[in-house]
């Protein structure tokens, strides 16, 4: 799809001969609102979770942080508080580490020292949900018979193997992240990998996937599943959605609307993420005949 | 059954009112001295009288009258009338020929009988252009365009930018019926919409009916956009054509054998693509962009009289663009799409009261992608097609009944076989095949309808008729089993008569004539669609496919009342109108957010349902002759939907919105020589979505919109102009020439057709709001000749 999208855009560039200018826009009025970046899972580690404010459209700079406010998660019979760290940042994490267990519903408050859009309360709710359990990872390196049109260098790509059980009779939707010799690749939220099992996986033990990104061989590949619910797989979905929506003369992509997310209250923004992680790590080689 | 029964009691009341004198019937076809092509819509009168009617599609008419003597007047715009004394005391004949008026253009059609056709005609909400009014109003690029003609009427809109697409009342833009020789036209953009698939050279006749339906037509919500192909010339060969700045286009048409059989081939084709691809060698400037894209037309009609009762007509429509692109020598893209229709027709006239049309259609839409990739160090194959279409098939009968010069009966039927492919990829990677295909769902579209219209008195004319409409799936597919969520559970056979949606479409207008200066008239239609295009794009797309009702999607309704005063001055030299209206449709077909309508097997996941309304008020004041002429309209219209289960709760605009539109058209004959025309429009900007506020998340900056279509586009207007010189090579009286300079955007506005808004390329925190004007200042010329 992405091909005819760059053949639409070639002949209205042809066509068009069309001149762009800047223009000064004025917005229309909404009332600030919270955005929540929160994220709770099954690891042993302190939960973070962010808040910031929504601003005028032409802000041009960060977005402020909310400072102050009272934090904590709960799974309805433990309360675990939550503090600022570093005072005044916006990012509050878990007092003490602790992970969650799959099956329990998680969540998160909020209390702001001033209300945003007229609440002063937040909350927002997910299960976690037990996902994939990888016991194993093989990996193969290919060439990139797609995306090389312009490049000298091949790129590649990466086939990963897990060996390890899905969850029979669950609907589960991942959230992957791969990392190369430790570091994260993609660390913004529309270049993330989401999947759902749907695509061949549900029950099954052995799964493989595709990534088109570049690794050398020997270098170590680490992948990260963390099974999300259903609500985040969405937001993911059409958040990226929105960071590729372009100038598209034959507006293929729709009418754009907004990411849902899962902060009640009152009208707010973002998401509140529990999920099941689990990961796994290999060396990165070529099959063996690719090897000649 | 409220319906029937209406229907009924006027069935009865024009029995009853048939009294038993002596009566005869004059009938025959009305036609063009010079080519011999058939007139629609012509006017016959008995002279001094309002007693009289109009010419059908084929040019035949028949005129029921007490015995007696009779001056019988034809007449049609910018021909000479043309006063024929008959002596009617038994059924006669009467074929009638007539001429031109273009040479006498200052005297006689200021003083010949004005026409009070659109006080007097049942009609209303319809509009009728000649080729030759077309023809003069300047256009983009100088090509001669029907739909943005059209565009210029009140109630018509472009679905924006420079789009060849039509809104009409406030309408999506499938739900408009586009009929070329009555065959169906899917996609009616070239180049994206830039252009429009119909070639004025070809065309006699264009009528849009964008309020009152006729119960002959229907398929759709809106409008029915009819469009006739000249028959070709029954009496000399003539040939015309022109080289314009981006195509070059030529007609020959003419008798094969003389008064009885006469063809007319029509072709057009651009080669901007040659042009630059030819400067380019030349200069060997590399810099110069390749234009890779080019179109062609082609029409063709032959007709066969075969006697006074029966006459053929085979006639076609081919058209396509192609694009063709190589990134690198390693990639080859081919990207083409277009339409075909063919129209197989025979009139056949039983007695002079009965006329009959059968017809069979074939129409086609399609597109097909192939592309091409050497990969890797060792060039493997990487190849893969893609394409869709929609195919129709139908049969069709129609009858026109002349009972008596109060009632014309009309009565008829069609069925429609339409086969849908939404989506096929078949390929090869490296020696290995593949293919894939979304599962479509064809079906038939069947209707019958019955009309009349009627004269009650000198004073009331009604037209009022029913249509019953019947579509079913055919069994050919499993179809998709959707949950109250949207969700697809699995997918069966649901059998075809389990697929049968169905409904009565009644049609009635009334015609109140106050005196022949002034009519009140008055109209409802309800109208049924089986069928809308599955696209998220506003404006139209070569992409777009069809896709049919289903047990998961129901037919869209929409029910029109409208209301008008119609009033002419001087002597009928000025028309005016003004018209009011009112919609409202049922189950809407609509997209939820981020849908992905574009080769989806689970298409119905992503659909969504509702209701629409408009209503608006139109004003056109019209000069419909003299040196100078053509028309001033206004409108105000509100059109606005609201769907279920998406983001926006509440009632939004349609994107077709445009509360105010303001156009003027003039054509004046400065001299023999010279004509000058000019057109200026001014319209309110269309809705569309800006962000309100931005927030982080996931180390990006994302928009925060404030709900569907709550933002406008500015105000946009622009001047047109175009120069038109005759005989600039050519003197003989038979041939001619003429040189067209044309101005689009005289004034160079910039147009804000799209805003988008967008971060910043090096400033990270910064975001841009970017107006785009597709067409500035834009000048061209055009050569046509005669001959």
């Amino acid at each position: 799809m992405k091909n005819l999208l760059y053949i639409l855009g070639l002949i209205i560039l042809f066509l068009a001969n069309a001149c762009e200018k800047n223009i000064d826009w004025e917005t229309k009025e909404l009332p600030v609102m919270l955005v929540v970046e929160g994220s709770f899972t099954n690891e042993y580690k302190k939960h973070e979770v962010k808040l910031s404010l929504s601003a005028e459209y032409f802000y041009n700079k960060p977005t402020p942080h909310v400072s102050g406010a009272i934090l904590s998660i709960t799974d309805g019979k433990n309360v675990y508080n939550m503090i600022e760290n570093p005072a005044g940042s916006g990012s509050y994490e878990t007092v003490d580490s602790l992970a969650g267990v799959a099956g329990s519903t998680y969540t998160l408050n909020i209390h702001l020292s001033e209300p945003v859009n007229n609440a002063t309360d937040y909350y927002a709710s997910g299960q976690l949900i037990q996902g994939l359990e990888i016991d194993s990872l093989i990996t193969a390196l290919y060439e990139n018979p797609l995306f090389n049109m312009d490049s000298e260098m091949d790129s590649l790509i990466l086939i990963a193997v897990t060996i390890g059980q899905d969850p029979e009779d669950i609907n589960n939707y991942y959230e992957m992240n791969l990392y190369n010799e430790g570091e994260l690749i993609h660390d913004t939220i529309d270049e993330v990998y989401i999947t759902n099992d749907n695509e061949g996986i549900n029950g099954n033990i052995i799964n493989s996937f595709l990534f088109f990104e570049q690794f050398d061989e020997g270098n170590t590949v680490t992948l990260e599943m963390i099974s999300v619910e259903k609500a985040y797989f969405d937001f993911v979905a059409t958040s990226q959605k929105l960071a590729n929506q372009s100038f598209d003369p034959f507006d293929m992509s729709g009418p754009p609307a907004n990411a849902v997310g899962n902060i009640e209250g009152a009208e707010a923004i973002g998401f509140f993420k529990v999920g099941y992680v689990s990961r796994a790590s290999a060396v990165a080689s070529y099959p063996e005949q690719e090897k000649e | 059954m409220k319906y029937q029964l209406l229907t009924l009691t006027f069935l009865t009341s024009f029995l009853c009112s048939q009294v038993f004198a002596q009566k005869f019937t004059v009938s025959g076809y009305i036609k063009d001295n010079n080519n011999g092509e058939s007139l629609i819509g012509a006017n016959v009168l008995v002279k001094g009288t309002y007693t009289g009617t109009v010419s059908n599609a084929y040019g035949f008419y028949s005129l029921t009258l007490e015995k007696g003597n009779y001056d019988l007047v034809f007449n049609y715009t910018g021909f000479t009338d043309n006063v024929i004394p008959v002596n009617l005391n038994k059924d006669i004949v009467l074929n009638v020929d007539l001429k031109t008026a273009v040479e006498e253009i200052e005297e006689v059609v200021i003083m010949s009988t004005r026409k009070n056709n659109n006080i007097v005609s049942t009609e209303m909400s319809n509009v009728k252009l000649e080729s030759a009014t077309i023809k003069k109003i300047p256009v983009l690029m100088g090509e001669t365009d029907i739909i943005k003609t059209l565009q210029l009427l009140p109630g018509i809109k472009s679905t924006g930018g420079l789009s060849a697409g039509m809104s009409v009342r406030g309408s999506t833009r499938d739900q408009n019926l586009l009929l070329l020789d009555e065959a169906i036209v899917y996609s009616a953009a070239h180049l994206g919409g830039i252009f429009s698939v119909f070639n004025n050279d070809a065309i006699k006749n264009v009528e849009i009916h964008k309020g009152f339906v006729p119960a002959e037509m229907g398929g759709r919500l809106a409008s029915v956009l009819d469009i006739r192909m000249k028959d070709g010339n029954t009496k000399n060969f003539s040939a015309n054509g022109g080289i314009g700045l981006i195509s070059s286009r030529l007609t020959i048409e003419g008798p094969i054998v003389k008064d009885k059989c006469s063809f007319i081939v029509s072709g057009r084709r651009t080669y901007l693509d040659a042009a630059i691809g030819a400067a380019k060698k030349v200069t060997k400037n590399a810099k110069i962009q390749e234009f890779p894209i080019h179109f062609y037309d082609l029409n063709a009609k032959i007709n066969y009289t075969i006697n006074q009762n029966n006459r053929l007509y085979l006639s076609g429509y081919f058209g396509r663009d192609v694009f063709s692109f190589s990134a690198n020598e390693d990639t080859q893209t081919k990207f083409n799409w277009g339409n075909y229709t063919t129209t197989l027709r025979w009139n056949h006239v039983y007695n002079n009261r009965l006329f009959s049309n059968v017809t069979l259609l074939a129409s086609n839409y399609d597109y097909l992608m192939d592309t091409k990739y050497e990969i890797g160090r060792d060039k493997k194959e990487f190849a893969f097609k893609y394409g869709a279409f929609i195919k129709d098939y139908s049969a069709k009968i129609d009858f026109g009944y002349y009972l008596n010069q109060k009632n014309t009966i009309k009565f008829g039927a069609i069925s429609t076989y339409h086969d849908i492919n939404t989506g096929k990829v078949t390929g090869r990677q490296d020696t290995v095949n593949f293919s894939f295909k979304i599962p479509s769902i064809p079906g038939v579209e069947n209707a019958a309808y019955i009309s009349n219209e009627q004269k009650i008195g000198s004073k009331l004319s009604l037209n009022y008729g029913l249509r019953y409409s019947l579509f079913f799936n055919t069994d050919s597919n499993k179809i998709n089993i959707v949950e109250d969520d949207y969700h697809i559970i699995g997918n069966k056979k649901y059998g075809w008569k389990n697929t049968i949606y169905q409904g009565f479409e009644p049609r009635f207008g009334a015609t109140v004539v106050i005196n022949d200066k002034q009519s009140i008239k008055s109209s409802y239609s309800r109208t049924y669609q089986y069928m809308s295009i599955a696209s998220n794009s506003t404006t139209g797309n070569p992409l777009d496919v069809w896709i049919l009702t289903t047990p998961n999607i129901k037919p869209q309704i929409c029910d029109q009342v409208s209301a008008g005063y119609f009033r002419n001055f001087f002597d009928n030299a000025i028309e005016t109108s003004v018209e009011v209206y009112y919609k409202k449709t049922q189950n809407q077909v609509a997209f939820k957010e981020f849908a992905q309508p574009q080769f989806n097997e689970l298409i119905e996941e992503d659909l969504r349902f509702g209701k629409g309304k408009a209503y608006g008020l139109e004003l056109l004041i019209k000069k419909p002759g003299g040196r100078l002429n053509g028309w001033i309209s206004y409108e105000y219209s509100v059109s606005k939907m609201k769907i279920k289960d998406i983001q926006e709760k509440d009632w939004f605009f349609s994107p077709y919105d445009s509360p105010h539109d303001f156009t003027i058209v003039g054509i004046y004959n400065l001299s023999k020589k010279i004509d000058i025309s000019a057109t200026w429009l001014w319209k309110k900007g269309q809705p569309f979505n800006a962000p309100a506020m931005r927030y982080e998340y996931g180390n990006l900056i994302f928009p925060y919109y404030p709900g569907r279509n709550q933002d406008r586009l500015p105000d946009m207007h622009r001047l047109d102009f175009s120069l038109t010189i005759h005989n600039i090579l050519i003197k003989n009286p038979k041939r001619s020439d003429e040189l067209v300079l044309s101005v689009y955007n005289a004034y160079n506005y910039k147009t804000p057709d799209i805003i988008y808004f967008k971060q910043n390329v090096t400033d990270y925190y910064k975001t841009d709001a970017v107006q785009v004007t597709y067409i500035p200042f834009f000048p061209s010329i055009t050569y046509n000749f005669k001959f």
